[in-house]
């Protein structure tokens, strides 16, 4: 049970960190935002409170001292700048790195955690804050139990605390809560700094606030202090936080203010009606109505509001019941319509096992599609066809269940941008565009190190220094643009910078450096370009540590064919760099072109194909060793199968060739026989059959027999390594 | 007889450290013209001491009986200022739209 609890952390805990690394890179470009302060405040004060709860024993103490530090940031006595944002992000990092272990294991990582946390000292220390300050870093971590406290059996709150919150106030609520809020700032408290109004903007982001601000307090003008504060707020809070979190907005200003925050709605979200307290009997609970002049008041059946303003009771305090009333009522509205439509949280392994399942599904609904055919049964048709039909929609939904939003993926690259932007000396800023766009979880976990590579080539060879780009009449801030788009059955991304594009001399002069060419050898500007993805080349000059090594562009084109997908790229000197990668959207269940070859069926990817257009055997024949006919008036080179796979038997009389397209060329292959489209639900190979080039995987057919599933751009390259096919 | 009109335009950030020389303004304005008008469009950012300032002297003008205008475009800062103290119940882009909807000085 506690391992379930320990995962489910995990999972919340990673979601925190991503979200601080987020924040903290915004943090960098605005650091006087007090919001963001606040937030990284909030969160490795929620990391620590959660690990200490949940047996993450250094978790707890490390993040503990890292929140001392980020106090006295929030406290204005650190200010925020790029050294601090490093250490921050290192110290995300590392809680990152121990929450991959077991909660036990924290101790391995204690060496580590001191060193950084040497590191927060002497930040501080040189930041030039009082000693107390830094002494506070250097405490020993506080023990577990006051992190995580006692349950609180009290359901409203207390006047004041100021120790860590029992433990029932810590954890976050299952269902939106709603709070009140009584604050009424200290008449000095400008002089400490504060200004209360960012206070309540804090709490804005927590969730749904309403304020009511009392203004009765402010002296006439003649004898005003404008360095007091004389306002007061009722605030209405409706958040999932726990009410330490609520508390800690208010942690520097608690001593020297009145606060009381109040629970005072808890919905399980099955509440049949939204109604809420009546406007009486809220003025009652807080004391500014009495309850017999409610009830006098009540008989007369006038509203209510304005007979106890008439009455004596202060119209201000009527409006914040009013006002009470009308948010307590919206949030339980809010509530139940978002519980109607509420999501649940899945682990992908069982999000897998659904997809196996549904491929076998598939699987058997081609065999009963088969023995339908054979039997001829009209009442097995009508099942059949139903079958498929809902097999085809259950797949389809299936399907649509594991894909997730490529921005989890492109999030990652703001910080390795700003990484190797400090390491390389060069100002550069990454854009992304269509973050929201969806791609199979199992094609984004793969995309991450080909788009770490790019990334990484554009820093370092793209970009010029800023030196360069000054020169050059452009911007001394570089740019890179991270692009996903849909394009049919694939997601496009594109990685683009605005940097010096490629040098194509410099290209040509290394691949003959290299013997890739020969100097005499004649090759387009596109071909010059395809040099850059032969295994080991590389033009630069230095081997640095970002790339260099001739490693990386090759990787990339093999990762991604591996994916199904295909690399293009595009540059113009002096003007930048694109490189396009096309994804096959998921890599479970493909729509495939089932092909005959001799005795053998072969799986074409559907997206790959054009066309299909009738070869006879007598033109074969005709054609000799030259494999090109004229289709649309156009030379297409093509590739006769029965020879690739060595299949036996005679050749029909007309054969199919299957059109498809390779880096911007047309090539065909010669089948006996197109058998029609094919539900694939893709098999991998086993390890003796994994590395067979021109086959990525296998299928299983309605009769029980296996189909190969064609790797179309590994065929098209051997093909053209093979034929030396030239237009 | 022609109406004595008196015109305060702070600029800038306006807030704790320059409030006081506000208030001593508005203060000798009142006592001296019959409307008074202080203009936002040259205001950047406020904090509450301006706020506070603003109630006091919109009360002192309603007691004195003396015309107390707000005008000018209202700078996206202030606006959201104000919004979020909840002193408004939306962010105002004119100065004029505050003088009916400040919170509690609508009806006094």
């Amino acid at each position: 049970m506690l391992d379930k609890f320990q995962e489910s952390f995990r999972e919340e805990a990673y979601e925190l960190l991503n979200d601080l690394e987020r924040i903290l890179l915004n943090l960098e470009d605005h650091p006087e935002s007090p919001e963001d302060i606040a937030a990284v405040f909030r969160v490795m004060h929620t990391v620590k409170g959660s690990a200490g709860m949940f047996g993450f024993t250094e978790i707890a103490r490390f993040a503990h001292e890292v929140e001392s530090t980020l106090d006295a940031v929030r406290n204005g006595k650190i200010p925020v700048n790029r050294e601090l944002v490093s250490l921050t992000l290192n110290a995300r990092d590392h809680i990152r790195e121990m929450l991959e272990e077991s909660a036990s294991a924290g101790a391995q990582f204690t060496v580590a955690s001191d060193k950084l946390i040497e590191q927060f000292r002497i930040h501080v220390a040189q930041a030039g804050v009082a000693p107390s300050v830094a002494a506070v870093a250097k405490e020993p971590a506080a023990p577990l139990e006051e992190l995580t406290g006692n349950e609180d059996s009290t359901p409203h709150s207390e006047a004041s605390s100021s120790v860590e919150a029992p433990q029932g106030e810590t954890r976050d609520h299952a269902h939106p809560v709603t709070y009140r809020i009584a604050f009424k700032p200290g008449e000095r408290i400008f002089l400490n700094g504060t200004n209360p109004v960012l206070l309540l903007s804090e709490l804005a982001e927590m969730g749904e606030l309403s304020v009511i601000a009392y203004t009765d307090g402010i002296q006439p003008l003649g004898r005003l202090e404008p360095e007091n504060c004389y306002v007061a707020w009722d605030l209405l809070l409706t958040t999932k936080k726990g009410r330490t979190a609520v508390r800690d907005v208010f942690m520097f200003v608690e001593d020297d203010s009145e606060l009381l925050v109040e629970l005072i709605d808890e919905p399980e979200g099955d509440e049949q009606d939204h109604e809420y307290r009546r406007l009486g009997q809220i003025l009652v609970d807080r004391g500014f109505a009495q309850a017999g002049q409610v009830e006098t008041i009540a008989v007369r059946q006038r509203r209510l509001g304005e007979m106890l303003v008439e009455d004596g009771v202060n119209s201000r305090r009527v409006e914040a019941a009013l006002a009470e009333q009308e948010h307590v009522e919206r949030s339980r509205k809010k509530l139940q319509n978002e519980l109607s439509s509420s999501s649940v949280r899945v682990s992908s392994e069982k999000l897998d096992d659904l997809v196996d399942l549904v491929g076998e599904l598939v699987t058997l609904q081609a065999r009963l599609v088969q023995t339908d055919d054979q039997v001829g049964h009209s009442g097995l048709t009508l099942v059949s066809e139903n079958f498929d039909r809902l097999a085809t929609e259950l797949r389809d939904n299936t399907m649509s269940l594991r894909m997730v939003p490529i921005g989890t993926t492109f999030s990652k690259f703001t910080r390795l941008v700003r990484d190797l932007s400090h390491e390389l000396g060069k100002h550069v800023e990454i854009h992304t565009v269509g973050a929201e766009t969806e791609l199979d979880k199992s094609v984004i976990d793969r995309l991450n190190d080909p788009l770490v590579h790019l990334i990484r080539n554009s820093m370092d060879h793209g970009i010029e220094k800023p030196e360069e780009r000054s020169a050059a009449g452009k911007p001394s801030e570089a740019e890179i643009l991270l692009k996903a788009e849909h394009s049919g059955a694939n997601v496009v991304i594109t990685v683009e910078d605005d940097g010096a594009g490629l040098n194509r001399e410099r290209i040509r002069a290394g691949a003959v450096e290299r013997g890739i060419i020969t100097p005499e050898q004649e090759l387009s500007e596109s071909e010059i370009d395809e040099l850059l993805f032969a295994p080991g080349f590389s033009t630069s000059e230095n081997v640095t540590s970002v790339s260099g090594r001739g490693v990386g562009m090759d990787v990339v084109r093999r990762e991604i064919e591996e994916l199904g997908g295909t690399v293009a790229i595009h540059s113009a000197p002096g003007e930048g760099t694109s490189i396009e990668l096309a994804i096959p959207l998921t890599l479970a269940i493909i729509e495939g072109l089932l092909v005959q070859v001799g005795e053998a069926m072969y799986v074409f990817p559907l997206s790959a194909v054009g066309e299909c257009i009738e070869l006879s055997n007598q033109e074969r024949k005709d054609n000799g060793k030259r494999h090109f006919v004229s289709n649309r008036g156009e030379v297409l080179p093509y590739v006769v199968l029965r020879d690739v796979f060595s299949a036996t038997g005679n050749e029909p009389e007309i054969e199919q060739i299957v059109v498809v397209s390779s880096q911007g060329e047309d090539i065909g292959f010669v089948v006996d026989e197109v058998i029609g489209d094919h539900q694939t639900v893709i098999k991998n190979l086993g390890r003796l059959y994994r590395h067979i080039e021109g086959i990525s995987g296998a299928t299983i057919l309605g009769d029980g027999s296996v189909a190969l599933i064609l790797d179309v751009q590994k065929l098209c390259s051997v093909a053209k390594r093979d034929h030396q096919f030239t237009h | 007889m022609s109406e004595n009109i008196k015109v305060l335009s702070p600029e800038g950030v306006v807030g704790i450290e320059s409030c006081n020389e506000l208030r001593v303004q508005l203060l000798q304005a009142f006592d001296t013209a019959d409307t008074v008008l202080l203009n936002f469009g040259h205001i950047e950012r406020v904090d509450l001491s301006f706020v506070q300032v603003i109630y006091s002297a919109v009360r002192e003008a309603r007691i004195r009986g003396i015309g107390f205008r707000l005008n000018g475009e209202v700078s996206k800062e202030v606006g959201e200022y104000l919004l979020a103290g909840g002193f408004c119940k939306e962010a105002p882009t004119q100065a004029r739209e505050l003088e009916n909807n400040l919170v509690e000085l609508q009806d006094t």
